[in-house]
């Protein structure tokens, strides 16, 4: 059993060591003893509750989930730091800020674009459990079920963000993204996790418009004013309302549909009524 | 009979290899979803991989096409090009004549020429489907450079045409083709006309009759050919291919007809 006196001093050498270093990456951070974790799970390891404006809030972290979560050899005091045991407000205010010890520039913007903070989606307000899932269970990147799995990249804007996200897919970006490369972006390497620049829904990217593509596309500046006047990003053949963006490529798509069907009905005719036909013959004289 | 010199079997070759190796590493990106789209990438190493294959070969068949361009053009100033590929009323003739003979409802075979409808469908099918994927697939390899001139929904719409082009040359391959060099009895196991540029007299008895009458009215081939592949009489053979092709039809109608229909 650990005393209460290490419990402290873990606080404060996490405590000194922001104090001394402002940031402190993972590698750096010193993680509590894990007694300190054992100490809460006493209590939030179990059914726990309490009321905060009149709703039940839980206060329980499963301690197996936790410990296999990408979090799990944290320690509590890294993110709950003392005075932990104070108004429901302020311990996840206090919690939220920790974030940014480690997750320190949350935001993929080139150097200079990008302000540290976390990313509050406007409406509806989420926090980073929002998005990422309690954060108590998070898991590790190349873990199927983490948001930020290849495997499950719109994990996070999914849900709500159907039509983009499945446009997204069917994209090269997406289609790439998909297939494991590293220089494909995903919704948060254009869209940023910080508050867009513009609320205009039209320009919903957290960099300038431009900004956002020739992050990437470098030598793409002259194309861009035409390319951003004759169209947009996220259209399927299927998508409706986009004017000549989902026409042009909804016509070319059946266009081919129907050649192939031309194509496929036009050989399998002579193949079918071909070998029937010989078939007819190799029976006739045998 | 010659039907392939030299450099006609090269120029196959190389078209057969790129267009193998295209479908192969663009095949994942479209199906990107498919579990075994993840497991071809896997093949090539990464993504970044893949691509890079599928480009190097876009460059085999870029240069295929150069090569036989330049075979036709010094030909064309040699005034030596044959014009035999080319289209005539008679083709569509021959295509009606050929389904009526097929279903029963004429008694003897269309005779055909140098080239079959169905050959000649099929060489310009590839010319048009070059064509259509090396622009498309210029467009998208230099979107920076295509976006100044070309507009944002064009160069979607020309993604579009790249991802069902490529279905398309695919099923051609699959179905067409694939009859008609080796899986129809008369030229089963395959034809040889790639390889040594050779047809057999009974092939080309039955799908180049004039041809077969040219070589006998100069005393090269026998009035009928002497024998025929034993294939031809397989049931076993036969009936498998029915089930198979069979199989692969209603396949490939199932996957196109719902999206042709719908919405
Ligand atoms: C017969 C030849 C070809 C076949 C069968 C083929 C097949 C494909 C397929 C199926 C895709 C995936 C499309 C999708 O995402 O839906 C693809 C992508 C691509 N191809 Fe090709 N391709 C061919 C020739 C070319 C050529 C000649 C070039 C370059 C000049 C090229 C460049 C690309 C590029 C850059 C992509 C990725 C872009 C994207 O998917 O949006 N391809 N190809």
């Amino acid at each position: 059993m650990v005393s209460g006196r290490t419990r402290r001093l873990a606080a404060v050498v996490v405590l000194a060591a922001l104090a001394a270093g402002g940031r402190v990456t993972p590698a750096q951070a010193e993680p509590p003893a894990t007694g300190v974790t054992g100490d809460c799970l006493e209590c939030h390891g179990e059914p726990l509750t309490a009321e905060a404006g009149g709703r039940p809030v839980d206060l329980m972290v499963d301690p197996d989930r936790y410990a296999a979560s990408a979090h799990g050899d944290l320690g509590c005091s890294l993110c709950h730091r003392p005075p932990v045991h104070v108004s429901l407000e302020q311990a996840r205010a206090a919690a939220l800020d920790a974030c940014d010890t480690c997750h320190e520039n949350h935001d993929f913007g080139p150097a200079g674009t990008s302000r540290p903070g976390f990313f509050v989606h406007p409406d509806p307000p989420l926090g980073c459990a929002g998005c990422h899932g309690d954060i108590h269970a998070v898991r590790p990147r190349d873990d199927s079920s983490s948001v930020l799995n290849g495997a499950n990249i719109t994990g996070f804007c999914g849900p709500c963000h159907r039509e983009q996200t499945d446009a997204y897919l069917y994209s090269y970006h997406g289609s790439a993204r998909r297939l494991g490369s590293r220089h494909a972006p995903d919704c948060g390497d254009c869209h940023g996790h910080l508050p867009p620049v513009s609320l205009d829904p039209q320009v919903p990217t957290s960099r300038e418009g431009e900004a956002t593509c020739l992050a990437c596309h470098r030598g793409g500046a002259a194309a861009l004013a035409n390319l951003q006047e004759t169209g947009r990003e996220h259209v399927t053949p299927l998508t409706t309302g986009a004017g000549l963006d989902g026409l042009a490529r909804r016509a070319v798509w059946k266009l081919f549909l129907a050649v192939i069907f031309f194509n496929v009905t036009k050989d399998g005719a002579v193949i079918v009524f071909d070998l029937t036909r010989r078939l007819r013959r190799a029976g006739r004289r045998e | 009979m010659t039907r392939f010199d030299f450099h006609a079997r090269v120029q196959h070759g190389l078209l057969a290899v790129s267009l193998a190796v295209l479908i192969l590493t663009g095949f994942p990106v479209k199906f990107a979803a498919q579990p075994w789209a993840r497991a071809v990438v896997r093949l090539f190493g990464s993504f970044e991989g893949l691509l890079a294959v599928h480009l190097a070969a876009a460059a085999v068949l870029a240069f295929t096409a150069l090569y036989y361009l330049s075979a036709v053009s010094l030909a064309l100033a040699r005034r030596r090009l044959d014009f035999s590929i080319v289209p005539r009323l008679r083709d569509f003739g021959d295509f009606g004549r050929h389904l009526g003979y097929l279903i029963g409802l004429r008694p003897d075979a269309p005779r055909f020429g140098k080239f079959t409808w169905w050959e000649k469908f099929e060489f310009w099918a590839v010319v048009w489907g070059t064509a259509v994927m090396g622009a498309s697939g210029l467009v998208l390899v230099f979107p920076e450079l295509a976006g100044r001139f070309v507009p944002r929904w064009a160069v979607g719409a020309l993604r579009v045409a790249h991802s069902n082009e490529a279905v398309l040359a695919f099923l051609a391959v699959v179905f067409g083709h694939t009859f008609a060099v080796h899986f129809s009895p008369h030229v089963f196991p395959g034809s040889t006309v790639w390889l040594n540029g050779r047809a057999t007299l009974s092939q080309l008895h039955e799908d180049h009759a004039m041809m077969y009458e040219v070589l006998v009215s100069r005393n090269a081939a026998p009035p009928r050919p002497m024998k025929e592949s034993r294939w031809v009489r397989s049931r076993p053979l036969i009936v498998t291919e029915l089930a198979a092709y069979g199989l692969l039809i209603a396949a490939v109608y199932v996957a196109v007809v719902p999206h042709l229909l719908g919405a």
